[in-house]
């Protein structure tokens, strides 16, 4: 089984972020970048089947600025087999889908892995655009992958159990979480990922036009600061806490 | 950029320090400090992650990567774990280092696999109750017996005993001369599952209390004759060749457990308020801050010179005692100016502080005290 | 200004977050809600029976509930119809014929306005608009599910076999919090009890989870989980900014912390200067008696 992830590269979950000084965007000097969280689950599940069955081959690709090139990487030496790279400073979704469709196109993988979003803007689209494009049915964040004949069974978590749904391949998903939590690349893994060549081509290279619908970002700031709050402190333990829970239910309402 | 450090070193590094960061490697450490022992299956990640195998050359399986990748990584390590670095550096650097440098084709296809697969990690067995500093008067001896040899002694202070496939263990084949205290003094690979090898029991120490560390005892222990390292009687040197190496190993664990106490008194500071304001404020603090980090970034330094040193194949036995004596007094220095920092809360428990403090004294001590150190320094420096 | 708001139902009775976008679409203007009647969500039936609906009635705006369906299906619509898309709103306005809206990014470390160009897919936070008064049951449109476009086979439903009844932190709308004041895992029952009273998830400070005290996925803060919730309590926390980054978006802070100097205190809506011992067993009782 050849399995394809397109993954996108963020800045670090560590990362503290700052809304650079236009006011429109953060400040990504200096910052470190890593593969989206859902991401690497993504790839994570990908390993564990290829654990299990190691002729499945594990691709990834992204479109992204030139330093995406380090996230690919970190997929090699998670034990990818192969990474490519397309180039765009800027590309509206749809582009990118469109990119994506144009891969799978040529590829041809039997399932396609997405996560389920990325942490920096957080919509969630790319992988069911990824499968209207391609004419494909999809399944939303899923937490296992089972092969099974004639397809494959997705796992989604849903309120009070597991939809398991079975497609025929080829196959999308968007994953919300894999069985163990993303492996860590080996020193091993890292230098033979340094040897492997990432192939690059530019979106318009494609023939894809970057345009497409998209927002416009008209302003950022950080999350209000809060304050302004009460000390409860007249009485004794019980009578304060009767205090803090009458003002929970009647005036903050939230009991 | 730092000096003495390529890209992929740094890659490798930055990789075991994200192992040890996320992989909730913190979480394991106050129950294994307590029990006395490394947990077997963060052993067994590292082996998966491929660090125990990383001084072995590729044509033996393993990485391969230069001193300085190692020296980096043992700093991740130690800033992670102390007690944890401490096994990774005996293991890979001494245990390691004396087989791929001494070795027989035969005996590294042996024993290397067991150095690298997470199922245990070596010891390094020279010690001994009456042989410290001078380990060249071990009383260990080596008899020969049919095509083998028999050892009997006992050996002290042994990391990793307790989880070791097998021990290099020094011990000396012939008479003891007076004059040359080192002759005949040879090292064998043991197995320390064979009949008349036992372990003691684990010594309760001041910090460290993580890694093993034990008594070795040998009574007519049986080897066979590929069991001998190296030539009979040349044993000293090998032993001194990885003492050599091991030095870069606890300069770069000094700078790692430094580094860690100075970041948790940092961030410390900068959150702390007292008189109304971040204690990060008050100059006094301030400038013990200043220092530390400098004296850390010189001990850094020292290190990876020794290590770069070593990877272009030129002597590296001076700066490795300058680097090790070095650190190791940084150490002591940084990590009491960590637990002042953190006043009160540095001398608990539930800050890390205290732990890299007592952690951190065993640096001055193992693998040559600082004295020792100084003498090679300047036995090298004042050579006729 | 016509708007499109696509209801989903928990059981028989509509979502909350439902009507929060009936109220808002009727803000905006003319406002009609339909229904995907099916026996359960499933992409390719829904988005086709959603899209030839859009393409008949031709509202400006397509409202969803961002909710684990509503953002797939709305992801989903707006490929189809190529029509811009933002998912997870908290906010929205109408500027001259396009949208501005309140735009949560970086896991809320980053709140950002965006405009949006008409027609666009919009799904909105649950919770995010608020509900004045009582709301008038919408009429509601049915419409079926598009059988004929399915491709996928449902298999069967698994229930989850997990051991705790207790809701998950990220969804839930109480979380209690219990830090290094609590002093050791062995004293986790009062942080239970008190989530169990208010109906709450279990969380905990980085300081507990790195010592072992409770498990990594409890953990709540930059490194762990971004809560929001309506009411979040922080028991025995210091409130380091490590912290904070993962809470501060919860609608009511209540704090109760030894140290009056403490962080924690600083964002709190209600602050008690107290000994969790003491104070939480006494507020455990007081909710059971509020909430009878």
């Amino acid at each position: 089984m050849k399995i394809l992830i397109p993954l996108k590269q963020v800045p670090d979950s560590t990362v503290r972020v700052k809304v650079a000084p236009d006011g429109t965007s953060i400040v990504t000097e200096g910052i470190s970048w890593s593969i989206s969280p859902y991401d690497e689950y993504a790839i994570e599940m990908a390993l564990e089947r290829k654990d299990a069955d190691p002729t499945t081959v594990v691709a990834v690709v992204t479109v992204g600025a030139a330093r995406s090139r380090d996230a690919l990487r970190q997929a090699l030496a998670m034990g990818c087999d192969e990474a490519s790279l397309i180039t765009a400073d800027t590309a509206a979704p749809l582009a990118v889908a469109r990119a994506l469709a144009k891969v799978v196109d040529e590829t041809k993988p039997d399932l396609v892995l997405c996560g389920k979003q990325a942490s920096d803007d957080d919509q969630g689209f790319v992988g069911p655009a990824l499968a209207e494009l391609l004419g494909w049915a999809h399944v939303a964040t899923i937490t296992k992958v089972v092969p099974v004949e004639g397809g494959v069974e997705l796992w989604r978590e849903v309120e009070g159990g597991h939809e398991v749904w079975k497609a025929p391949l080829p196959a999308l998903a968007t994953v919300h979480k894999s069985e163990k939590e993303p492996r860590y690349p080996s020193l091993p893994g890292i230098m033979k990922a340094k040897k492997k060549e990432i192939p690059e081509k530019a979106l318009s290279a494609l023939g894809i036009d970057a345009s497409g619908p998209t927002w416009t970002i008209l302003s950022m700031e950080p999350p209000p600061v809060r304050g302004g709050g009460k000390i409860l402190k007249d009485g004794d333990a019980k009578q304060i806490a009767e205090q803090l829970a009458t003002a929970l239910r009647d005036e903050a309402k939230v009991l | 950029m730092r000096p003495f450090v390529g890209a992929t070193e740094r890659e490798l590094a930055g990789a075991v320090a994200d192992w040890a960061s996320r992989k909730g490697v913190a979480e394991r450490i106050p129950a294994a400090e307590k029990e006395g022992a490394l947990p077997r299956d963060v052993i067994a990640e590292l082996g998966h992650l491929g660090v125990l195998g990383m001084t072995i050359p590729e044509t033996d399986g393993g990485l391969g990567a230069s001193a300085v990748a190692f020296a980096l990584v043992l700093e991740e390590l130690s800033a992670a774990w102390p007690s944890l670095a401490v096994g990774v550096a005996v293991n890979s650097g001494i245990v390691a280092g004396s087989i791929v440098r001494s070795a027989t084709d035969e005996q590294r296809k042996r024993w290397l696999p067991k150095l690298m697969d997470g199922t245990g990690l070596g010891a390094f067995a020279l010690t001994e109750p009456t042989s410290g500093s001078d380990a060249a008067s071990l009383r260990t001896t080596a008899r020969p017996d049919g095509n083998g040899w028999r050892i009997d002694g006992r050996k002290q202070f042994i990391t990793n005993a307790r989880y070791a496939p097998f021990a290099i263990v020094l011990a000396r084949a012939g008479e003891f001369d007076p004059k040359r205290t080192s002759a005949g003094i040879t090292a064998f690979v043991l197995p320390l599952d064979g009949p008349g090898v036992s372990v003691g029991p684990s010594e309760q120490k001041l910090g460290l209390r993580a890694s093993d560390t034990s008594a070795l005892i040998m009574e007519n222990a049986a080897v066979g004759a590929d069991a001998v390292l190296g030539e009979v009687g040349k044993g000293f040197a090998i032993a001194m060749a990885g003492l050599d190496g091991g030095r870069i190993g606890i300069a770069a664990q000094s700078v790692g457990i430094a580094r860690r106490a100075l970041e948790i008194a940092r961030a410390y500071a900068k959150e702390r308020r007292q008189f109304g304001r971040p204690i990060a404020d008050f100059e006094g603090l301030r400038f013990s801050i200043a220092k530390a980090e400098s004296d850390l970034a010189a001990a850094r330094l020292l290190a990876l010179r020794a290590a770069w040193l070593r990877d272009r194949g030129r002597p590296f036995t001076r700066e490795a005692a300058m680097a090790k004596l070095y650190a190791s007094e940084m150490a002591q220095r940084a990590t009491h100016a960590a637990v002042q920092i953190l006043g009160g809360n540095g001398y608990m428990r539930d800050y890390a502080v205290e732990r890299y403090a007592r952690d951190g004294r065993a640096t001055t001590i193992y693998e040559g005290t600082s004295e020792i150190q100084r003498i090679v320094i300047a036995r090298s420096l004042l050579a006729a | 200004m016509k708007t499109l708001v696509v209801a989903e139902r928990k059981g028989s009775e509509l979502r909350r977050v439902t009507l929060e976008l009936a109220a808002k679409a009727r803000e905006l203007g003319d406002t009609a809600l339909v229904e995907i009647a099916g026996e359960r969500y499933s992409p390719l039936p829904f988005v086709s029976a959603l899209a030839k609906k859009v393409e008949s009635e031709k509202p400006d705006l397509v409202l969803l509930g961002a909710t684990l369906n509503g953002r797939d299906l709305g992801a989903r619509l707006a490929a189809r119809l190529g029509r811009a898309y933002a998912a997870d709103v908290t906010g929205l306005r109408v500027a001259g014929n396009a949208l501005e809206l309140d735009k949560p990014m970086y896991a809320g470390k980053v709140r950002a306005k965006v405009r949006l160009d008409l027609p666009a897919v919009v799904s909105v936070r649950p919770g995010a608009i608020p509900l004045k008064g009582a709301a008038e049951a919408p009429q509601v449109e049915k419409i079926e599910a598009d059988g004929s476009a399915e491709k996928l086979t449902f298999v069967k439903l698994a229930a989850t076999a997990t051991g705790t009844k207790r809701v998950s932190l990220s969804e839930a709308r109480v979380v209690v919090s219990g830090g290094r004041g609590l002093k050791g895992p062995e004293n986790w029952h009062l942080v239970e009890e008190l989530a169990d009273a208010l109906g709450g998830a279990v969380g905990a400070s980085r300081a507990v989870t790195d010592a072992g005290w409770r498990p990594n996925e409890e953990q709540v803060g930059q490194t762990g989980k971004t809560v929001t919730p309506d009411l979040y309590v922080a028991l025995g926390i210091s409130g380091a900014i490590q912290h904070l980054a993962g809470m501060t978006s919860s609608k009511v802070i209540v704090a109760v912390n030894k140290d009056p100097d403490a962080d924690i205190f600083k964002i709190a809506d209600y602050g008690i200067v107290a000994d969790v011992f003491e104070f939480v067993p006494a507020f455990t009782e007081a909710v059971k008696k509020a909430r009878a």
